[in-house]
């Protein structure tokens, strides 16, 4: 997980020093892009998103509040910059043709039959995430892979709880499905 | 039915409040399907957080850094220019509304001095019958002002009547 910022370094940010910014993006820019990648599945989109990201939140943090915590504001920023992605008329032709990769597998040499579970784990999950509308992968991907609260969940993705559960319950049962083979498949090594 | 809504609600486990999940447990206790379904779904969300642990394809973070921090100190150098922009144009603006006000007060001034002038000169013809802007009227006027080099504006100014009237009925 990522190191909290000191409220002394976002302060200083605040009041214009770039020099403490720069703190900001070193403690945020390793999550903000996986969650990024995780949502868009495209290292060159994710990298954008999450330049175009940092760059508002400069721009915008003279309105910074301090009862948010700065991650969950960094969280939204990205989030609703991946759903505005999606929602481009030139994103939604290519939507398909995107190779969704939620991760890599490490590559394990003393233990080729983890690392090839691991990939297969990774195929099942990256096939399950195609059937999922891009609001059910952001809740899967900050509640699941994330493991973000709820009450954080909701408030980056500006819904109620009962939303957040409903497309949580489609993203869960979606994955479900498809992570049944990979159960029989588990189940058939021991 | 009662199945059906203990399974939506396995798939939301780690969501439910504590009375939900007692009912949930009681139910699956007694349910060898529920209790399987609970068993895989458990399951299944360590492999998702597994795949949460796992590093995500390699991007660049130095490039992605220096990025940024470019166009943030980019960002800072149009916001100095835009601010000097502004002080600049308040200055501009300040400067011409103080040159309006100066050319309007010099305008009303001379208005003013202007329109005493005539009043008196129209007032006295028209009190003797001599109509406004007739040559008769204008001849006389500018009999006045051929003179003005003669005296000043301000004894021009202070003619009487009689003056005026005398150079009016001698044309
Ligand atoms: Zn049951």
């Amino acid at each position: 997980m990522h190191s909290p910022t000191t409220p002394e370094v976002i302060k200083a940010a605040k009041a214009g020093s770039v020099k403490a910014f720069e703190t900001i993006v070193d403690d945020h820019q390793v999550f903000a892009y996986r969650v990024a990648f995780r949502l868009i599945g495209d290292t060159q989109e994710a990298e954008d998103i999450v330049q175009e990201s940092f760059i508002s939140l400069w721009k915008n943090l003279d309105r910074y509040r301090a009862d948010l915590k700065l991650t969950t504001w960094l969280y939204r920023i990205i989030v609703n910059k991946c759903l505005d992605y999606f929602k481009s008329t030139t994103t939604k032709q290519n939507k398909n043709k995107v190779a969704l990769q939620f991760a890599v597998a490490l590559a394990d040499n003393n233990n080729p039959e983890k690392e090839f579970e691991s990939n297969e784990l990774l195929k099942v999950i990256h096939d399950a995430s195609k059937l999922l509308t891009p609001k059910q992968r952001a809740v899967f991907v900050l509640r699941d892979l994330e493991g973000l609260e709820v009450s954080e969940v909701c408030e980056i993705l500006s819904i109620s709880a009962g939303n957040l559960k409903s497309n949580l319950y489609y993203a869960r049962l979606a994955m479900s499905e498809k992570l049944k083979s990979f159960n029989e498949h588990e189940t058939s090594y021991l | 039915m009662k199945c059906a809504k203990i399974e939506s609600l396995i798939y939301l486990y780690n969501e439910l409040d504590e009375r939900e999940k007692l009912y949930v447990d009681v139910h699956k206790d007694g349910c060898a399907s529920c209790r399987s379904l609970f068993v895989q779904r458990g399951q299944q969300h360590i492999w998702i957080r597994e795949v949460g642990a796992m590093p995500v394809l390699a991007a660049s973070p130095p490039r992605i850094k220096r990025n940024i921090m470019q166009a943030i100190e980019a960002n800072k150098e149009n916001s100095f220019t835009e601010i000097i922009n502004i002080v600049t144009m308040y200055w501009l603006r300040a400067s011409l509304a103080i040159a309006s006000i100066l050319i309007a007060g010099l305008f009303f001034a001379q208005r003013s001095a202007d329109y005493s002038r005539t009043v008196l000169n129209s007032t006295n013809s028209v009190s003797n019958g001599i109509r406004l802007n007739t040559p008769q009227f204008l001849k006389a006027h500018l009999k006045r002002r051929e003179s003005a080099n003669q005296i000043s504006f301000y004894d021009c100014l202070k003619q009487s009547d009689s003056e005026f009237l005398k150079n009016l009925k001698a044309n």
